[in-house]
């Protein structure tokens, strides 16, 4: 069994454990604020986003590696590619499935299938072993018994100045209306706003936002084509704890995740941290239905 | 169905003209048409259910219209989108979600404004939103809808002002509020019209209130306009059980 | 020909998981992203219990590492599997099922299969791990041990036609009823008297055993339980068997089994190694361009082989039932279906009393000490300004909305705090003023889903005495086409509800409420957004329903529908009763009409 005895848990893995939930926790963060940006305002729940962001770190290393583009160009070109990708799949599917009324549920149908076809289809292209952006190793830093990795200080700070900079747009013409759309569509129209237009925006910003997560993932870790799909579960379960439609707090909902995975492995092994996220799921299920955090004025 | 081609030379402001709509197989406006004169305001009365908010959304574009003519200024926007009409100076304001509830009255009234690109146009409405109801102001940065009735009313109106608006839909701005203030709140109203050539579409079922600032009436029932007569017509009448 | 058996197996797994399946997502619109994980839950019961015990000293051949089985033998073990899977199903869908449809339960099963597959990797020592549970015994039929695919696929066959029976008949069945009821309407199905949180959870146990069952049969036909066999990729591939093949259509969800389970093969021969990776790109693009251009499916709803012998033979049964088609029948003295009990009593004058009913939202009163009672066999109408409270007092008599204070008694017995599916067992039944038909469904089902005390609803009789089944429902479409008859819509009976004029769609609703054979029915704006010249129809309907003795009472905003059809008129004025009588009287008063008008 890979269970750890808690008895065994020193204070300086704790405080270990503490500095690699801030890294999980922006890293989740940043998911919950990429679905959340998406499903508060257009209500699609999103599963082709697991394909955008495997397309973004695939793009990026693809352009890095075969083409020998420099790598800070590579990781520009894989974000184009995410927004590009994300903009897309709304105007050719979810636009045009709306339009003839389709339900919320075959969208959701359509957008599983993205999901499934998009990671097929870089499997085939690039093969199913993991490949690596060639970045190079970063430098390890020690203080104390706690060490940690430059790429784990990218991840903290660029997560959450994305965030920042997606709330900090909320108070902006387009960010406005933005919010007008997820409070209240019909009034939105009525005011001359085209939600369409701001739907187009939304899975603009969010695709930036899980093109960057699957860069950052990238830095430590080699990209697979099924990388998608966990990481954008953790989106969504990020999103629902928040309270759907709350855009402020998805990132906080993300954050605590992160921490409460890390923190698990004091008694519990990394395998099951999937399992952990699930239990939490569950019991706020019962709990708090509406989520966790209670409804906060936008 | 008949296409008025004569709308284009005469001064209303809003044309209707035999307009069938409804939402699905559930069809609920037969046959309605009515003007609207610049400057004027027109009350359509009528039981719930009559099909007046239909009316009124269907004029707005928020229904696809099954079939019959919208024209605004002469042009038919029978076919245009809510935002080109609200360019074109048409603004809605619904019975029941008429405000932004959880954003700061500041922000809806910017809301409000959003079809206008310039920031003076912008800071000029607002001032005079400000000058006309002053409770705007001093509560900006409340979130709307925590605010009492009577105040949601008047962000409402300040809402559709914003836009610059020559032609608002306004539907029951009575609901809910206080007596003393429906009067107050229809004097203003009264007063936008008189003063700045406002026209009005108001949907109303508090008879009393809208009476005394409508010019004409229309009254609706079952989807089908029953009468049409002056506000002074009406008001000379004992009730109105009979067109209810 | 072993080669050709082994692709029909593994035809036959994919139809048992896509057809239960179905019957979650097909028949009753909820999705499990977890059909896999149950699959894989039942391959690993198989396998942990007739693996062989470990025995201390002996070495027992298990590669993985595993210490050993149950020992158990074949058959047992399979039902427990099936147990298993199922039991685990219903524990998880209930929080999801009974709270929050759609979206929540998409993500607690996709959580679930992905925990589910993740744990299957890594609690080794139970597992096997990565590399699976393995030798797990081949399955064996009377004490003989088949392993060659020709032999197995006998038994897979069987198990699938099974399958493929049961689905059908359950999907077809009352109880199938019930569950298109809960996707196209949930809180009308509740209306009418029937629970709806128990079949769903039925549903979704039902869906995993079968799952169960396809994967104990898979491990002891591979002889292995790995985790890869048992992910999303396979959950999903499922999903898109029943879209594909058109959802409630099991002829369909088989159809497309063979086509997307083909591929496999066919990929092999042409692309080798990367097969899989294929197969994902085809399924996945076929998910998207059906839900884009044919969202029905390949074999919609309604259409197929089966479909339409049932429907031949359904017509046939209802013309031999309707010999004047166009022609209402009054309604009889006594309600067709009602449960004559109470009638034969010496009935009270008032059969419902409501007493100082409030409800407060925010702190704005509602409805305020409302008190008012109807009469046996009288028209009740609610009449008031907008605003008045007449539809919320409508939701707190039937317990829709929770009051905060005030009684309600329905002959003589308090139905305060009962759910709105128990007053309507009680004989209190209200409609919808936007109607909240079941569309896909014909006019017949609609109204058959409202016949009370259906014993062949419950999937476990259904399940053993299909004779019995088939008598009483027999009976029952019989008593739901009275009911059709009554408002002269009997020779719609097999017309979907969604192709029927708005009008037409009103009377169905009547025709529903009566068939929940309730003395009180509550009316909510019966003829709204009916045309004009079939409101006269409705209004036939009304006063027929009340010379047969029902006891109505109506919300209506035409002060003109009211005075033509009700008896009594209650005014209400900002959640409070300020008036009663007839409504000539109420209109001549002045007090009424300054608020009424506002005058």
């Amino acid at each position: 069994m890979h269970l750890i005895s808690a008895a065994g848990a020193s204070p300086s893995l704790v405080l270990q454990l503490v500095v690699s939930g801030v890294v999980l926790g922006s890293f989740y963060a940043l998911l919950g604020m990429s679905v959340s940006v998406i499903y508060s305002t257009t209500k699609v729940f999103h599963f082709a986003h697991a394909f955008v962001y495997t397309a973004a770190a695939y793009v990026a290393l693809g352009t890095a590696s075969v083409l020998g583009v420099p790598i800070v160009l590579a990781i520009v070109i894989g974000l184009i590619a995410a927004v590009v990708l994300g903009v897309t799949i709304e105007l050719v599917v979810y636009r045009s499935m709306r339009r003839s009324g389709a339900s919320s549920l075959g969208i959701f149908l359509a957008s599983l299938g993205i999901s499934i076809a998009g990671p097929n289809l870089i499997q085939i292209i690039f093969g199913p072993d993991g490949r690596n952006l060639p970045v190079g190793n970063p430098a390890l830093y020690t203080v104390g018994t706690v060490t940690f990795t430059t790429w784990d200080i990218v991840t903290v700070v660029v997560s959450w100045a994305l965030i920042g900079g997606v709330l900090a747009m909320r108070r902006s013409r387009w960010g406005l209306a933005s919010i007008a759309v997820s409070a209240n569509r019909e009034l939105s129209a009525a005011v001359g706003i085209s939600p369409q237009k701001i739907y187009v925006y939304a899975f603009a910003v969010g695709s930036l936002l899980i093109g960057s997560a699957a860069i950052l993932f990238t830095l430590n870790q080699a990209a697979t084509p099924n990388m998608g799909l966990q990481p954008v579960l953790f989106g969504f379960i990020a999103t629902f704890l928040a309270g759907v439609g709350n855009q402020k707090t998805a990132p906080l909902a993300g954050f605590v995740l992160g921490m409460v995975v890390s923190l698990s492995g004091i008694w519990l092994s990394q395998t099951f941290q999937t399992a952990v996220i699930f239990g939490l799921l569950f019991v706020a299920l019962i709990v708090r239905p509406q989520g966790i955090f209670r409804k906060a004025a936008v | 169905m008949e296409r008025s081609e004569n709308a284009a030379g005469t001064t209303d402001r809003l044309v209707a003209n035999g307009l069938v709509c409804g939402y699905g197989k559930h069809s609920v406006l037969h046959d309605v048409s009515l003007t609207v004169g610049a400057g004027e305001i027109v009350t359509i009365l009528g039981h719930n259910g009559a099909g007046k908010t239909t009316a009124l959304k269907a004029l707005f574009g928020l229904l696809p219209v099954q079939s019959g003519v919208v024209i605004h200024d002469g042009k038919d926007i029978t076919r245009t989108s809510t935002a080109s009409r609200v360019r074109g100076g048409m603004s809605y304001t619904s019975a029941t979600s008429a405000i932004f509830r959880d954003l700061t009255v500041r922000q809806n009234l910017e809301l409000g404004a959003f079809t206008v690109r310039d920031s003076k146009v912008r800071a000029e409405r607002l001032a005079r939103i400000h000058d006309l109801f002053p409770v705007l102001k001093d509560r900006g940065s409340a979130v709307a809808g925590r605010m009492s009735g009577g105040q949601q009313r008047l962000l409402s109106i300040g809402l559709a002002l914003m836009s610059g608006a020559e032609l608002m839909l306004l539907d029951e701005p009575s609901l809910g509020i206080a007596p003393s203030l429906v009067t107050e709140l229809f004097e203003s109203i009264r007063a936008l019209s008189r003063d700045a050539g406002l026209s009005v579409v108001l949907v109303e079922q508090n008879v009393g209130a809208a009476l005394p600032i409508s010019d004409r009436v229309y009254y609706l029932r079952a989807g089908e306009i029953l009468l049409s007569e002056s506000a002074d017509e009406a008001r000379a009448r004992d009730d109105w059980w009979e067109l209810f | 020909m072993e080669y050709y058996a082994d692709i029909a197996i593994q035809i036959m797994f994919l139809m048992m998981l896509a057809l239960s399946l179905n019957l979650l997502v097909g028949y009753t619109g909820e999705t499990s992203m977890a059909q896999a994980a149950f699959y894989g839950i039942g391959a690993y019961t198989v396998g942990l219990l007739t693996m062989p015990v470990a025995v201390a000293g002996l070495e027992i051949a298990t590669s993985s590492g595993v210490a050993g089985g149950a020992g158990w033998p074949f058959w047992p073990a399979v039902l427990i599997s099936i147990l298993v899977s199922a039991a685990v199903a219903s524990a998880i869908s209930i929080p999801a099922l009974s709270r929050v449809r759609g979206e929540f339960l998409i993500l607690m099963t996709l959580a679930f299969q992905l925990v589910t597959t993740q744990l299957m990797g890594s609690l080794t020592s139970i597992t096997g791990g990565t590399f699976g549970l393995t030798p797990i015994p081949p399955m064996t039929l009377f004490g003989q041990s088949l392993i060659k695919p020709s032999q197995v696929v006998i038994v897979v066959g069987i198990a699938t036609v099974l399958t493929f029976v049961f689905c059908y008949r359950l999907g077809e069945s009352p109880f199938g009823r019930v569950l298109k009821g809960i996707r196209e309407q949930e809180t009308a199905v509740r209306a009418v008297g029937k629970g709806t949180v128990l079949p769903k959870v039925i549903v979704f146990g039902v869906a995993a055993g079968v799952a169960g069952l396809a994967g104990a049969l898979n491990a002891s036909y591979y002889q292995v339980a790995a985790p890869q066999s048992f992910n999303l990729d396979v959950s999903i591939l499922a999903i898109a068997v029943v879209i594909l093949g058109g959802v409630a259509n099991p002829v369909g969800t088989v159809v497309a089994a063979i086509l997307l389970g083909l591929l496999n093969p066919v990929l092999d021969a042409l692309v080798g190694a990367e097969a899989s990776a294929w197969r994902g790109v085809i399924y996945g693009l076929a998910l998207v361009l059906v839900m884009r251009y044919r969202p029905q499916g390949l074999i919609p709803e309604h259409q197929g082989p089966l479909r339409f012998l049932r429907r031949r033979r359904r017509r046939n049964a209802a013309e031999s039932a309707a010999p004047a088609r166009s022609e209402r029948d009054r309604v009889p003295g006594a309600a067709p279906t009602a449960t004559d009990a109470a009638a034969s009593r010496p009935a009270p004058e008032v059969v419902l009393s409501v007493e100082g009913m409030s409800k407060s939202f925010g702190g704005i009163k509602a409805v305020s000490d409302a008190t008012f009672d109807l009469t046996r066999g009288q028209i009740t109408a609610l009449v008031g300004p907008n605003g008045a409270g007449k539809t919320t007092l409508f939701n707190l008599i039937t317990n829709a909305i929770t009051p905060d204070q005030g009684a309600v008694t329905l002959n003589g017995t308090s139905i305060t705090g009962l759910s709105i599916s128990e007053i309507a067992r009680r004989g209190m039944a209200r409609s919808f003023q936007d109607g909240r038909l079941f569309e896909r469904l014909s006019a017949l089902d609609n109204v058959a889903m409202a016949i009370p005390d259906q014993r062949a609803e419950n999937p476990f009789i259904l399940t053993v005495r299909p004779l019995y089944v088939q008598k009483r429902e027999r009976a029952v479409r019989q008593s739901a086409l009275e009911c059709l008859q009554l408002v002269g819509m009997h020779a719609d009976a097999e017309t979907l509800v969604a192709d029927l004029s708005y009008g037409d769609q009103k009377l169905v609703a009547i025709a529903r409420l009566i068939a929940t054979g309730a003395d009180v029915l509550l009316l909510d704006e019966p003829t709204s957004g009916v045309d004009p010249s079939a409101v006269e129809h409705v209004i036939d309907v009304i006063s027929d329903l009340r010379a047969a003795g029902k006891t109505i009472c109506l919300v209506e905003h035409s002060v003109h529908m009211v005075e033509r059809l009700a008896d009594r008129a209650v005014f209400l004025d900002q959640g409070r009763v300020l008036a009663m009588g007839s409504m000539k009287e109420l209109m001549a008063r002045q007090d009424l009409k300054e608020i009424y008008f506002g005058a």
